[in-house]
């Protein structure tokens, strides 16, 4: 993972490390390379993720050249070779946080109580896992799928599309989305079980068994 | 040979692993380790199939929608302008 992060000055990141505030002097045709070679090759996940935060295809699209926008802006802190991706999604994150969410009348709220509290469980064997028949989530249609994540709170919406979806390793999930990687465990795991609970629900809609 | 319990290291380091190897975090030596020793305890075993199966089957459905291609250039030419 990539140490770098969004600079100092950047209207959203007001708190970053003396290590994290390193800026490099690129030239204009490095800053070009740097975005035709490291940031460009990004633009179908970064479309991706954020077509699942707004669930729009336009607002999507407006989200994604924002965040190159803004990636070009502050190509003087990301360091060159590290991992572009990781260092477009954070930015990608807190322009929909900072910008989008704003606009939603009813902001997702979450209660972590319970999320933060499972990795301090003892009784870890228990709660591991919700039971769901996978051959009902086979049998569903790829829109029902996305109707039911698009149906959680945007918190757990993201842990899911970052780990599952785009790869990221536990250590990168927590630098995007600013939370210790407990957090993104705890986070994760709710999010799978409240997931396969939106798709027991649909299943028993449609008639599927939802029980091996 | 009698088989272990639940209070055994073997069942807690299982136990650990467990989320590590669903959320595919783990390494494959901790993989090796969990294949070797999660015999002894079938409903664990269940529970890593069935997660495993989940997580690919929202993998599978889901998939990644690939930008719209005038995306792309949208971007190009604000940068420019930038």
């Amino acid at each position: 993972m990539s140490e770098n992060q969004e600079p100092s000055n950047h209207p959203e990141n007001q708190e970053t490390s003396e290590e994290e505030n390193v800026r490099q002097r690129y030239t204009e045709r490095e800053k070009v390379e740097i975005f035709d070679n490291e940031f460009l090759p990004q633009i179908d996940s970064m479309y991706n993720f954020a077509y699942r935060l707004t669930y729009d295809e336009d607002d999507a699209k407006d989200l994604v050249q924002e965040t190159y926008l803004k990636a070009f802006r502050f190509i003087d802190s990301f360091q060159r070779g590290t991992n572009a991706k990781a260092w477009l999604f954070r930015i990608l994150k807190n322009s929909f946080i900072n910008d989008f969410r704003k606009k939603s009348k009813e902001p997702s709220k979450v209660d972590y109580q319970e999320v933060e509290t499972y990795y301090n469980s003892e009784d870890v064997d228990a709660s591991i896992t919700s039971d769901l028949r996978i051959d009902a989530v086979q049998d569903m249609i790829g829109d029902e799928v996305s109707n039911a994540l698009n149906a959680l709170a945007v918190d757990f919406r993201t842990v899911i599309i970052l780990c599952d979806l785009e790869g990221f390793t536990y250590e990168e999930m927590a630098k995007i989305l600013d939370i210790p990687i407990g957090t993104v465990r705890s986070r994760l795991h709710r999010a799978r079980n409240l997931l396969k609970e939106k798709l027991r629900s649909y299943a028993d809609s449609m008639g599927y068994p939802d029980k091996d | 040979m009698e088989p272990l319990t639940k209070e055994s290291t073997q069942y807690k380091r299982c136990m650990e692993l467990l989320p590590l190897l669903i959320d595919e975090q783990a390494t494959s030596e901790d993989l090796d380790f969990f294949l070797k020793h999660s015999v002894n305890w079938p409903e664990v075993q269940d529970c890593y199939k069935k997660e495993k199966a989940f997580r690919e089957a929202i993998i599978a459905k889901l998939g990644i929608m690939p930008a719209p291609e005038e995306l792309l250039e949208s971007i190009r030419q604000h940068v420019v302008r930038a």
